[in-house]
């Protein structure tokens, strides 16, 4: 118990750091939203009434306080560039950027495991040597490169979807699903590869230990031996790995929203931040800094339960 | 097809160079404006030069009926026509509001929402008829009061020119009538300015709603996704074709591309390069001016540029030949002067060659200052043009030859606009600068001495007193000769290298015609139509 306060406690921490750190990096970089807004062919007097207008004037500490006092209310201010409540530009955002995560996340899970129990299971052979060699080849490709090259086979030569055509989930949920398939897997390529070369690793640490001999030596079936045994220690294993695929994730999301044209919370950082948008950048911070956060803190608490032998942290209990 | 494969992977590879500060192009260019079209997004032509502008659909027929999705690498998100100042929202918005006046595509006026206007001889004081039975897209007719209002509003927002009304009056609620402080032949480039109903945008309410007279008017927005546009049934002139237009952001200018091979966007307008990849069997290919000097901006007040004889020897190192064949493909008017080759009456073409590249001349100019060794300096790029880091990246080699190094620095939009724009912190930049109405003064103004957008520093009593002599002429021919002078002096004095008006290359799906150029940025949706089977 006294472990998990400790852990909330350091996530609260590490929440407060996060929003400083924006606003520290948003008092560095120059750049002045009104000006962004009218462009360059406005007068003075303009600006001044849009900064005013905008509260921009104010110092960057007060536009700070003003946006963490409302935090607790939920009231996360207003949108400098779209002029509308952020909670009300996120809604809809968020539930596109999850779902192409979930996605991220089933579809790495379904490949990886077996791909790496599969390799594992083949050690020695040219099969090995060809899911190590893809593994090498989908850590090394970067995300956005993917979204090309993804964009141009199935978009462009096989036609399996438009570029540029996004659906939302409202319109059609099959079209957005069809959709948002290509994107999820730009973004799951990387992680599929990591998490493969993980559990292969895992699970051949693992064969490699006494039980391992012992169950064959008691007849039992290879599969039964993976499966049942192998794999189950091998995961716990792997589930540290989860909170930066979670990470990745989110990361990756930026790039390839960007690159598929998909309205999710990627795309709107990257906008907030060119349009020196501070409320809304500093919410989309923090909300992504929240869900890494927090999936770091379950996945804490989890392997706790799994082998309670683990104490992050803390002393080794043996 | 081999060599299609090659190109569409080079524009892939584009993409991929872009991808990860896509969205900053948009923004940089939404929220920037006057400095920098350069490149895509926005279409503009140009009246003179755009080959041909009228469209060149498959078939004559005009249908009327359907949509066309416009592809733009620059989200709008503000339809304000007295604070969305951007050169793209005036693009588009072109076709929501109307003012007194209307530019032609040739760069002339009509009668707008004036039926008819005029001006006196002291070109002090003008006067518009207002013409009768126009509604606005809220059902609203139009009237004297709504016009008073926007003018007011216009006057209040500081938009170009309006600080010259001396006062403006409507005795009968049919004539307006507007005296200026100082005589003005501008005035009807300046009424293009939107009328908007009365008190519609007293808290800048207009900006997510907008409500004009134009052909087209706002029914859909979704934000960092598209704006769509419905045909006006109401429309008091000749009403569009389509039924109607939807303007669809995407992330960066190099996703256009595939958006439109994709069939995900019906038109677009981009850089040259691009041409070499678009199918021409099915696409009709644009190539008009962007109304936009493109210029190694040189800041007059830091060392070495604040001597003239190194701004000249910059300007005969640099070649712009190179830079046009180079960069754009050949799409580009080689232009020396500050003023776009769009206003044919004031443009001075002689200038163009006055500094054609001549090294020699150069390395004696750099002698001549001290500089005998060359020198060194950084020019400051928007990250967000590519075509101004292309340029950037020839002119390295050009000034290297008479011993020059200069560093390039990329800075994103808003550092840009902070450091270079405003507290104008630079030793040298790359930029184009559009102007905001049809006229010579948009381009010239930015030159005197005192100018708060005189971001080049330009200091020269001489142009000035030009400036002011042409501006406060009346007759035609004296005021394209002061205009002409103007020009002179800042190419004498080598203010800025002055390198060409880019060609925006305006691409769209042969299903579609009549696309009109401006000399100014504006995309003429009430013209295009779908070609009839």
């Amino acid at each position: 118990m006294r472990y998990i306060i400790k852990k909330l406690v350091s996530l609260v921490l590490t929440m407060f750091l996060v929003s400083l750190l924006t606003f520290l990096a948003f008092h560095i970089i120059p750049g002045d939203p009104a000006q962004l807004i009218l462009g360059t062919n406005a007068s003075p007097a303009k600006l001044e009434a849009l900064r005013e207008q905008l509260g921009t004037n104010r110092p960057l500490w007060e536009q700070y306080v003003s946006w963490i006092s409302g935090f607790d209310r939920g009231d996360f201010g207003t949108s400098i560039r779209y002029s509308m409540p952020v909670s009300a530009l996120l809604s809809d955002k968020v539930e596109v950027t999850l779902i192409l995560g979930l996605m991220v996340i089933a579809i790495t899970l379904a490949v990886s495991i077996p791909l790496g129990v599969f390799a594992a299971r083949k050690r020695g052979t040219v099969v090995e040597h060809i899911v190590e060699l893809l593994t090498m080849l989908g850590i090394s490709l970067p995300g956005f490169f993917l979204s090309i090259i993804f964009m141009w086979i199935f978009g462009l030569i096989l036609h399996w979807f438009t570029p540029g055509s996004y659906v939302s989930f409202s319109e059609s949920v099959s079209g957005f699903l069809n959709f948002m398939i290509f994107p999820a897997l730009a973004i799951a390529v990387p992680e599929i590869a990591i998490l493969t070369k993980y559990i292969r690793t895992a699970m051949l640490d693992e064969l490699d230990k006494d039980y391992v001999r012992t169950a064959k030596g008691e007849g039992s079936s290879v599969s039964r031996i993976l499966y049942g045994h192998v794999l189950k220690n091998a995961i716990v294993a792997v589930v540290p790995l989860i909170g930066m695929i979670v990470g990745s994730i989110f990361s990756g999301s930026i790039i390839v929203e960007q690159v598929f044209g998909i309205p999710g919370v990627g795309r709107l950082l990257i906008s907030s931040v060119t349009g020196r948008d501070f409320p809304l950048t500093q919410t989309l911070v923090m909300y992504i800094a929240l869900i890494i956060v927090l999936t770091n803190f379950t996945v804490d608490i989890l392997i706790q339960v799994i082998d309670p032998r683990i104490r992050i942290g803390g002393h080794k209990q043996r | 097809m081999n060599k299609k494969l090659v190109s569409v992977i080079l524009a892939f590879v584009c993409v991929a160079g872009l991808a990860g500060c896509g969205n900053s192009a948009a923004s940089g260019k939404m929220s920037g404006t006057d400095g920098t079209q350069a490149a895509d997004g926005t279409q503009a032509a140009d009246g003179t030069q755009a080959a041909d502008g009228s469209g060149a659909a498959t078939s004559d027929q005009i249908t009327d009926g359907g949509s066309f999705i416009y592809g733009l690498a620059t989200e709008i998100n503000n339809f304000d026509p007295f604070t969305a100042t951007t050169a793209d929202a005036k693009s588009i918005y072109f076709n929501i509001y109307e003012g007194l006046v209307k530019v032609t595509t040739d760069g002339d006026f009509e009668p707008g929402l004036a039926e008819s206007y005029e001006m006196s001889d002291d070109a002090k004081t003008y006067t518009f008829v207002l013409r009768d039975g126009v509604k606005f897209h809220n059902g609203q007719e139009l009237t004297m009061e709504d016009v008073l209002y926007s003018v007011e509003l216009a006057i209040d927002s500081g938009i170009t020119g309006y600080d010259n009304i001396e006062s403006f009056d409507s005795t009968d609620g049919k004539t307006l009538t507007v005296t200026l402080k100082k005589a003005s032949t501008d005035f009807l480039a300046d009424a293009c300015q939107a009328i908007v109903p009365k008190d519609s945008d007293d808290n800048g309410e207009l900006a997510l709603a907008p409500v004009g007279t134009g052909p087209y008017k706002m029914s859909d927005m979704e934000v960092q996704d598209h704006v769509t546009l419905a045909k006006n049934a109401d429309y008091w002139g000749t009403p569009g074709h389509l039924d109607e237009i939807t303007i669809k952001f995407i992330a960066s200018s190099s996703d256009l591309l595939v958006n439109y091979q994709s069939g995900a966007i019906d038109g677009f307008t981009a850089n040259a390069g691009i041409t070499e990849q678009v199918d021409q069997n099915t696409s009709v290919i644009t190539p008009a001016n962007s109304n936009a000097v493109q210029m190694l901006a040189l800041n007059n007040a830091a060392k070495p540029f604040d001597d003239v004889r190194v701004r000249q020897a910059v300007s005969y190192a640099v070649d712009s030949d190179e830079i046009i064949n180079g960069v754009n493909y050949g799409y580009g008017v080689k232009i020396g002067s500050a003023v776009i080759p769009g206003l044919s009456k004031y443009y001075d073409d002689s200038l163009a060659s006055v500094y054609d590249v001549n090294d020699d001349k150069a390395k004696e100019l750099l002698t001549e200052a001290g500089y005998a060794d060359g020198f060194e300096f950084t020019v400051k790029v928007p990250s967000v043009y590519q075509v101004h880091i292309d340029t950037a990246q020839v002119i390295v080699n050009e000034l290297a030859k008479v011993g020059i190094t200069m560093n390039i620095e990329q800075v994103d939009w808003a550092t840009w606009l902070d450091n270079v724009y405003t507290n104008r912190d630079y030793e040298a930049t790359i930029i184009s600068v559009d102007g905001a109405i049809a006229s010579p003064t948009a381009f010239l103004s930015r030159y005197i001495s005192d100018a708060g957008n005189n971001f080049v520093n330009f200091n020269s009593a001489d142009f000035d007193a030009a400036y002011e002599e042409a501006t406060s002429a009346i007759d035609d021919t004296a005021r394209v000769d002061g205009f002409k002078k103007c020009q002179q002096i800042i190419s004498d004095e080598a203010a800025s290298v002055y390198i060409q008006d880019i060609s925006n290359i305006l691409v769209y799906n042969n299903g579609f015609g009549g696309f009109a150029g401006y000399p100014l940025y504006a995309v003429d949706f009430s013209a295009i139509y779908k070609a009839g089977a």
